[in-house]
């Protein structure tokens, strides 16, 4: 029985009227200019959806050019003819459960067939307990066909690494691609412009986007289906498609048919084919990030980049400037590469939103410890600011700093009233909890604190020049907001503490006291780095 | 009405403070003989429950009801305290004015202070103002008063009364930041992330 994954209802979606549907990929396209966006039942599998239609989306459409992409952007939806086309050359190679089935391996033995549960990150199996989840060893749970088929594009772009059933005997597996970075995706109003403005110019023939060749597909375009045998050599992705659709597990579904329903009771997961790349050439859906190094002529990056990621408790805003500033040279961030055709093509005075997806793995990183997903505000304006105007980056830079030294200022009061309580917290247990009332009060207002400044930015692209006022004021703001935020945490935190002895009171206020002390400090030090830029800035004028 | 109350608290204070100024002025003996007597109807007041003196002194000062009680502790504890700040200083709130008493003890009272219950406060408040009376610290009884009115009326572990206690707590600190901990002892704790 076929589950055609073009026509059968299984990419998540939410419509125009805000409600959650399931669409076949081919009606992904051609209704992406009245969904809005794609929402899965975890972030990881929203993000591993967008980057498997993006990856049919640059099979489908390119753009090869420029004006290709105006094109689709300004049409009022996406085409038929290249879908029709596309269909009619790959239609026997999107069955979930046909004799190609679709990014699996036919060749993986159906005596190893496991649990369907381990398709499911979040299943507790094996060794990989989970807190919530219920399922144990010798439960055989069936998946509906649509959910298998989520996964099946979640485990290889998000799997864990670790010991896998193996082929023959090779267990090891590295973890798959996006465990390594925040997956970036630039989301405008309808799914039709997320996906534009995630498709930068796609044209193998003149490989672009660098470093893509002209053999550069999506595995389901190959002749033939991946070897059983997991790659342990390493190879490089032929291109972006390849890397979107990048095969880090050999996975093989078996169906069961109940009342004319699909659905999967079994699954073999083996390793499958290591990535060999510099990460920050080839992705472009994450942002990263370099070590500064002192030499006698200044300052320079130099050594690896490494891929920004998301945290626990503090937000990826923080990275900002790696997120959304074009990078001269010399530079040690690099913001996602598809923001490089947003910032040149689209419209000045939109704000399109990141929202940037991760998965944090155990120490080991052989169990999904948690998920993520947050969002930050992109101001147009913001992705195209002058490279030669470093003020707007050193700002940025001040803010961050500001509620880096105030959130390590929290942690230390929180040492503070440790230490003096040492006698009586001997067997307590320690846990910094001040943090999570920070922390997470944070991003809202930085994200203000951005579209204030893109306001700003797009004023002065048409009145000429910045106007130093305004350009401050988001960043004054700022600091009154983090000073607020700190202190409405360290009441907080204050109230959640012992207090019924004086030592425990008189403790709590010494440590507070000192550490508005260190507040103030702090502000003052913003302070003078905003003047600091201010007089650079009239010096200039001079 | 809030506001009202805060007048009438203010007024109250006001009169005590111009008792304890009678005590001082010089040519008005019958004045300062006067203020004396009722001071010492006021103190003998924290330990005797019914003195009609104290009493019709505390209703010429129109208490509001729920506060008459309060109104009396505190018109006791400023009799057994009454002077005033010596020329160029100003009253202190008790946090910083226990401060301002040799450290080992003033510590002791002050946790003593913050751990009792809301109806053994009367007793350490007392003790504590024996012991500024000692060291000639004039206590600033109107924010005392507002103090004691919020625990009085607030359930014990309530956000109201942990503030109140809290503020005690701080002032007591807030001396010692001005003195003991350098700004360079603040900022030593490494700041940056």
């Amino acid at each position: 029985m076929a589950f055609d994954l073009l026509d059968e209802h299984w990419v998540p979606v939410v419509g125009e009227d805000r409600n959650p549907e399931e669409v076949g990929l081919a009606e992904a396209f051609t209704r992406a200019h009245e969904l809005r966006w794609v929402e899965g039942e975890a972030p990881v599998v929203t993000a591993a959806v967008y980057r498997l239609l993006l990856a049919l989306a640059h099979r489908v459409y390119g753009p090869d050019s420029g004006k290709s992409w105006h094109a689709l952007w300004d049409a009022p939806c996406f085409p038929d003819g290249p879908l029709l086309e596309y269909r009619s050359r790959f239609f026997d190679r999107f069955d979930l459960f046909g004799a190609r089935p679709f990014l699996q391996c036919p060749g993986l033995p159906r005596e190893k067939m496991g649990s369907a549960a381990q398709l499911v990150l979040n299943r507790s199996v094996g060794n990989n307990a989970t807190l919530f989840d219920q399922t144990t060893a010798g439960d055989r749970p069936e998946l509906d066909a649509a959910v298998a088929a989520r996964w099946l594009v979640t485990v290889h772009a998000f799997d864990p690494g670790g010991l896998k059933t193996p082929y023959r005997s090779d267990k090891s597996s590295e973890r798959a691609l996006c465990n390594f970075f925040g997956t970036v995706v630039v989301e405008g109003a309808t799914l039709k412009d997320t996906l534009l403005l995630n498709m930068p110019v796609y044209a193998p023939g003149r490989g672009k986007p660098n470093p893509t060749r002209p053999d550069d597909c999506p595995q389901w375009e190959l002749d033939t289906p991946p070897s059983p045998e997991p790659d342990k050599e390493r190879r490089p992705p032929r291109g972006w498609t390849d890397l979107l659709t990048w095969p880090s597990r050999r996975i093989l579904l078996q169906e069961s048919r109940h009342n004319g329903r699909s659905t999967v009771n079994g699954v073999v997961i083996t390793p499958g084919t290591r990535l060999r790349t510099e990460l920050a050439d080839a992705e472009l859906m994450a942002a990263f990030r370099q070590r500064m190094t002192k030499t006698k002529h200044g300052l320079f990056p130099a050594g690896p980049k490494y891929p920004v990621v998301l945290e626990e408790l503090r937000g990826v805003w923080r990275h900002c400037r790696e997120l959304l500033l074009p990078a001269p040279p010399a530079n040690p961030r690099q913001r996602p590469r598809v923001l490089d055709h947003v910032a040149e093509y689209a419209p000045d005075d939109e704000v399109y939103s990141l929202r940037v997806f991760g998965q944090q793995l155990d120490p080991k990183g052989g169990a999904v410890q948690t998920w993520f997903q947050e969002t930050v505000p992109a101001p147009v304006a913001l992705l195209r600011v002058n490279d030669t105007d470093d003020r707007v980056e050193q700002l940025l830079g001040y803010a961050v700093g500001l509620a880096d030294d105030i959130g390590a200022a929290l942690q230390w009061l929180e040492r503070l009233y440790d230490e003096a309580l040492a006698a009586e917290r001997a067997h307590a247990r320690r846990r910094s909890t001040l943090s999570q009332w920070y922390w997470p009060e944070l991003p809202a207002p930085f994200g203000t604190v951005l579209r204030d400044l893109g306001v700003v930015l797009q004023n002065a692209q048409t009145a000429g020049s910045v106007s130093q006022a305004a350009l401050f004021a988001p960043f004054e703001w700022w600091k009154e907001t983090v000073r607020r935020v700190a202190n409405a945490a360290v009441r907080t935190w204050a109230w959640q503490l012992p207090r019924e002895s004086g030592r425990q009171l008189l403790a709590l206020a010494d440590a507070e006291s000192r550490f508005q002390s260190r507040l103030g400090g702090l502000c003052r030090d913003y302070d003078i780095d905003l003047d600091r830029c201010r007089d650079e800035d009239e010096d200039n004028g001079d | 009405m809030v506001t009202d109350d805060h007048d009438r608290r203010r007024a109250f204070i006001s009169n005590l403070y111009q008792l304890g100024d009678a005590l001082h002025s010089h040519g008005h003996d019958a004045r300062t003989a006067d203020a004396r007597k009722t001071l010492a109807q006021l103190r003998r007041s924290l330990t005797r429950e019914y003195q009609p003196a104290a009493l019709d002194f505390l209703f010429e000062q129109n208490p509001p009801a729920r506060e008459e009680e309060t109104w009396l502790l505190v018109a006791g504890l400023f009799a057994l305290a009454p002077s005033s700040p010596n020329h160029g200083e100003r009253r202190l709130p008790l946090g910083a004015a226990m401060r301002k008493v040799d450290q080992g003890a003033s510590e002791a009272r002050m946790r003593q202070l913050l751990s009792v219950a809301p109806n053994s406060v009367a007793h350490y408040v007392r003790q504590a103002v024996q012991l500024l009376r000692g060291h000639n610290i004039a206590l600033n009884f109107e924010s005392l008063l507002d103090d004691l009115v919020t625990l009085s009326s607030a359930p014990p572990n309530s956000r109201l009364a942990h503030q109140v206690r809290m503020k005690w707590a701080r002032d007591f600190h807030r001396a010692i930041d001005s003195s003991v901990h350098a700004d360079t002892d603040d900022r030593s704790g490494g700041a940056s992330a």
